[in-house]
């Protein structure tokens, strides 16, 4: 059971992107990218939508398989930045390290 | 697959210590120019960003990480900081076989070679090209890339630049749309295949280009060597993924995971293949990765030096 | 593929036969050259002919020519169903210059290639095809039956269906009556704030439409009245209205808080709509004469069962249209929301609720039934709300969980995005594994928690905290089995009003000069409801226009050389009025025979199997011509 903390969303302006909420999990990023890995990116979204924090800090080198190729960026028919959105999260989690 | 980490922390500690990403000083790196004459004075500097330069050291080291990936050494390299001693530094540079450093310089002769023969404007000063910082702006330390280009901009301003001439996506990418964001610093930026203006010669060359996603789809230019090469009487074949959709060498993963990039390469070597003519790339990391699976590719800089030798 | 072989008939009737290909979805299961082939060795057909879609121009040209030829003077097609083409065919026959009636049709598609293969299919075909030959042979002429119209429409229910339809109708100078069970108009739309997708004021959009039925002389408005009863047919009705003062608790309210007010009649009262005139002191009764009927009794909304979801449990857990009427008395902007004062940190708005019900997974409701259907407003007027709710407060956090989004409207994807940008959070959840709301213990957190297993987090279960649950609630038609009954008015299974054809004829019943307006046929909204009660004051329009209306003549006829006045006939007539005894002289005597009065006659039939003396038919369907079909259908087949 997880608890939804809406304020993440909302924490990750600051590392660049807003567009999280925008996305409306289709899908369309995670069929193209071409990682073809576990529902990446929109997994991670997602994680974002509903502020699992932890979960993606848990798992954060997987961000770093991310190409920053742009195409999920390219065809999100959201424009939720994808992509962008990805390099947002690795800002947030190497700044989390530092801090640690 | 890496600590990516360990990873950034030590490209971040080279960059600051030595403002190079390998730590390795840039004089040792950038001597490309040394055998070419080059004007020292025009309206544009050539701004190699020294991508290109970098090559065959990212060759060697990711090498010794992809023999290390997956194995217990792995683990090893993390605590031994081992990264740092072996993959770095004047270690390095001495494992880099000399012949692919030369492999590389001749790339960026030819650029020059190109440029004049276009008649572009242009100049080079060694003191002034940098390394725009942008691998750092993709593993996402924003703060250590944002020091350095900060430098970068300075350096650049207060020697009068404000017209650039560029040799790669990324460098492209980093001055054109991050830099001015970043920093301030507003330059003109332009890459070198647009300022071709060569006399066609008669040809029936085909070839597969493989857009690079900068040019492709962040800058949307790939029209523009295209084009360039048609003025040429050179034919591009078409390609699966291209243009604003075109497909990822798989060579930014390689710091990371050497696995994943030839996994992700392989695919699109699958692609590029597929038309059976030659390949050809026109960024330093698409080159490097797709070579290291084995494909015969040549940059785009050889073609059209190809159509100079009259 | 047109082959002809004319063989010369003498004095004999001629009767032409058209089969169609339906671009293969005959011609890939029923040999149709062959049934051809067959049709044309029978002694009474002239001539044969086959097209790929005989519906085309040139299909129905072929026919054309025939007949102004003289090669055929009666026509089969055989094609599909009846009720898609058979108007089509009559009418080609009719611009040729001959009686529509002489037409008989075979439907070898849906009876025969989409459920037959093979040579069955093809023998099946010809059997078909052979007795609508047969019967051809034994058709007359007929005439349409004219009946007077009154000049006059009367609509039942005064939402924007009704006012819509009443004012278009009006507009083209025909006299309205307009019946209002309550002492408003407006209907459901009066007790909305602003509506998808444009955002304009429910409120606005009622009000211009009532002052335009108000001020129009041709309309007279009955408000609290309901027909109690209702007599004849296309263009002669007869209702009768009941006018009584208002008893229900909420209405009398409403008319309190008006007079409070000092609100005359015009006047806009919020949730209520426009007050038309003073309600009656006492009962009283109105008969009017009409020529068609547009019914626009509208809808209600869902009441969601005691438990569903917390309805009726906990009194943070309320309906869409609950939450709308507090907002209007609440501040329309702030931090956070507040609902008789109370701040709401956290609302989660459930969807689909009493909508797209499924057997077995959702209860029944009280009349047995479930609502299978989709509402189709829910989610657009939701996702307006939850995007204004964040934008006008932004420390309220908004959740909805959902089944489907569907934004199917111009404009209505737009909100959905827009609510997703202002941050809204959703979350999706399989109709079997509903939303819980749990009420928690502990004074100081939120009230309630919602759990729901969340398809777009791959199945994980999610808990989100609520200070209100709003419920999405569906559209259901109002109950209006009263007139169901007076009028013999057909319900789809989802209970809403059914039309004749939901694209040929969307807004006519099959009762003629009855029509539809708005959502007592399905759930629209109120452009969907606008283009609808337009439809229809179109079609009440151009019914009325000529003064008379044509029927089809297929209607019993009685005849008088055989009627010994048994009177059976009249025992089982289905519908009252058509069917009568009456004194009439025939060969100088009075006698009781019976007599038709055919714009009442269904041509049901229900009398020509009763009648001892074989005295009454159905014109177009007599015994006779029954009779030869039979016989076809019982030789042996036409052998290639
Ligand atoms: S393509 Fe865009 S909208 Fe679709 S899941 Fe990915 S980020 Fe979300
Ligand atoms: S930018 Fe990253 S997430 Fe997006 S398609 Fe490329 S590799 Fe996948």
């Amino acid at each position: 059971m997880t608890a939804l903390n809406p304020d993440f969303a909302e924490e990750m302006m600051k590392y660049g992107e807003d567009t999280a909420l925008a996305c409306f999990n289709c899908g369309t990023c995670s069929a193209i990218c071409p990682l073809l890995h576990d529902h990446f990116p929109r997994k991670l979204i997602r994680y974002i939508q509903i502020g699992a924090k932890d979960r993606i800090l848990e798992n954060a080198a997987e961000l770093w398989k991310c190409l920053h190729c742009g195409l999920c960026t390219q065809t999100c028919p959201r424009e939720a930045n994808p992509g962008e959105i990805i390099l947002s999260l690795k800002r947030m989690a190497v700044e989390n390290w530092r801090k640690s | 697959m890496y600590r990516p980490r360990d990873i950034i922390e030590t490209i971040a500690g080279n960059l600051r210590r030595t403002r190079n990403p390998f730590g390795i000083p840039n004089t040792l790196v950038n001597r490309w120019w040394k055998d070419a004459d080059l004007p020292k004075n025009g309206e544009a500097l050539l701004f190699t960003g020294l991508m290109y330069q970098f090559v065959p050291y990212i060759e060697t080291a990711t090498g010794y990480l992809a023999k290390f990936e997956d194995t217990p050494w792995a683990e090893y390299l993390r605590y031994a900081r081992w990264a740092p001693s072996t993959l770095s530094g004047l270690g390095l540079a001495l494992i880099t076989p000399g012949r692919d450093k030369r492999k590389f310089n001749r790339t960026l002769q030819n650029i020059a070679r190109i440029l004049t023969a276009s008649r572009a404007s242009f100049y080079y000063r060694p003191e002034l090209d940098q390394y725009s910082g942008v691998l750092l702006y993709d593993l996402g330390d924003q703060k250590t890339f944002e020091n350095h280009a900060h430098w970068v901009a300075r350096r650049l301003t207060s020697a009068g630049v404000k017209k650039l001439i560029t040799v790669d996506p990324h460098t492209t990418y980093a001055l054109k749309e991050l830099y001015p964001k970043i920093t301030g610093a507003h330059f003109e930026v332009t890459p070198y295949f647009e300022k071709i203006r060569i006399p066609a010669r008669k040809t029936d060359r085909t070839v597969t280009l493989h857009d690079p996603c900068f040019y492709g789809r962040y800058l949307g230019l790939s029209d523009v060597p295209a084009r360039a090469l048609a003025a040429l009487g050179i034919q591009c074949r078409k390609v699966e993924q291209s243009g604003a959709f075109t497909h990822c060498c798989g060579g930014p993963a390689e710091s990371i995971s050497p696995k994943l990039a030839g996994e992700v390469g392989g695919r699109r070597l699958a692609q590029l293949s597929a038309p059976g003519a030659p390949i050809v790339a026109m960024c330093p990391i698409c080159l490097g990765n797709l070579r290291k699976l084995g494909a015969d590719v040549e940059d785009l800089s050889s073609i059209l030096a190809e159509n100079l030798a009259a | 593929m047109t082959e002809e072989k004319r063989s010369p008939k003498a004095e004999e009737k001629k009767v032409g036969v058209y089969i169609c290909y339906c671009g293969g979805n005959i011609s890939d299961h029923v040999d149709v050259e062959e049934v051809r082939n067959r049709m044309e060795k029978l002694p009474g057909v002239s001539v044969a002919r086959t097209n790929m879609f005989m519906c085309s121009d040139p299909g129905q040209e072929m026919i054309m020519e025939d007949l102004k030829s003289g090669t055929v003077d009666r026509v089969v097609v055989a094609s599909c169903a009846p009720s898609l083409h058979e108007t089509t065919f009559r009418g080609a026959i009719s611009r040729a210059g001959t009686n529509p009636y002489v037409y008989e049709h075979a439907n070898i598609r849906e009876q025969v290639s989409w459920v037959h293969h093979g040579t069955p299919a093809t023998d099946k075909a010809t059997r078909l095809v052979a007795a609508a030959a047969a019967k051809a042979e034994q058709l007359n002429p007929l005439e349409p039956i004219r009946v007077e119209a009154t000049r006059h429409a009367t609509v039942i229910g005064g939402g924007v269906a009704g006012l819509r339809a009443a004012k278009d109708l009006a507009d083209r100078g025909i006299p309205v009556t307009l019946v209002e069970r309550s002492p408003f108009l407006g209907g459901q739309a009066a007790r909305l704030d602003r509506v998808a997708p444009t955002g304009e004021r429910a409120a606005d959009i009622v009000s211009e439409l009532a002052a335009q039925v108000l001020e129009n002389p041709a309309v007279t408005v009955h408000t609290c009245s309901r027909v109690t009863d209702f007599s004849g047919y296309i263009g002669n009705f007869t209702l009768t209205l009941q006018k009584a003062p208002p008893q229900d608790a909420e209405t009398l309210e409403a008319l309190e808080t008006a007079a409070a007010q000092g609100a005359e009649p015009g006047a806009f009262l919020p949730l209520a709509g426009v007050i038309a005139e003073d309600p009656p002191a006492s009962p009283a009764s109105v008969t009017v004469e009409t020529g068609v009927v547009v019914l626009a009794t509208g809808f209600r909304s869902y009441t969601p069962w005691k438990g569903e979801y917390g309805f009726g449990e906990s009194p943070q857990v309320i309906t869409l249209p609950d939450l709308i009427r507090q907002m209007t008395t609440s501040p329309s902007s702030g931090e956070q929301l507040r609902l008789g004062g109370r701040p709401i940190r956290s609302i989660v708005f459930i969807h689909c609720v009493g909508s797209r019900q499924i057997p077995g997974i959702h209860p029944e409701n009280a009349s047995g039934t479930l609502n299978e259907y989709c509402s189709r407003t829910c989610c657009s007027a939701t996702l307006h709300a939850t995007g204004r709710i964040r934008r006008n407060f932004p420390g309220t956090r908004v959740y909805e969980m959902y089944r489907d989004i569907r934004t199917y409207g111009r404009g209505h994807e737009e909100i959905y995005e827009q609510a997703s940008r202002e941050g809204v959070v959703f979350l999706r959840f399989e109709p079997d594994a509903m939303p819980e709301v749990i009420p928690t213990e502990e004074a100081d957190t939120y009230p309630l928690r919602v759990k729901v297993t969340d398809t777009l987090t791959f199945g994980e279960e999610l808990e989100v905290p609520a200070d209100l649950v709003v419920l999405a609630t569906g559209m259901e038609p109002n109950d209006v089995s009263d007139l169901v009954d007076m009028m013999k008015l057909p319900k789809g299974a989802d209970g809403f009003l059914l039309e004749v054809h939901p694209k040929l004829r969307p807004v006519e019943l099959p009762v003629g000069g009855i029509l539809l307006a708005g959502t007592c046929q399905a759930p629209f909204d109120i452009g969907e409801t606008c283009n609808t009660a337009g439809a229809a004051a179109v079609k009440a329009a151009a019914l009325l226009a000529r003064g008379y209306v044509e029927l089809d003549p297929f209607v019993a006829e009685v005849d008088l050389s055989r009627c010994a006045g048994s009177g059976a006939c009249v025992d089982a007539c289905l519908n009252e009025g058509a069917l009568a005894m009456v004194d009439m002289e025939v060969d100088g005597k009075t006698v009781r025979r019976a007599q038709v009065t055919p714009a009442l006659c269904l041509g049901c039939g229900a009398c020509v199997a009763v009648c001892p003396e074989n005295a009454i038919d159905v014109a177009g369907m007599t015994l006779k011509q029954y009779e030869a079909m039979v016989d076809s259908i019982g030789s042996e087949p036409t052998a290639a």
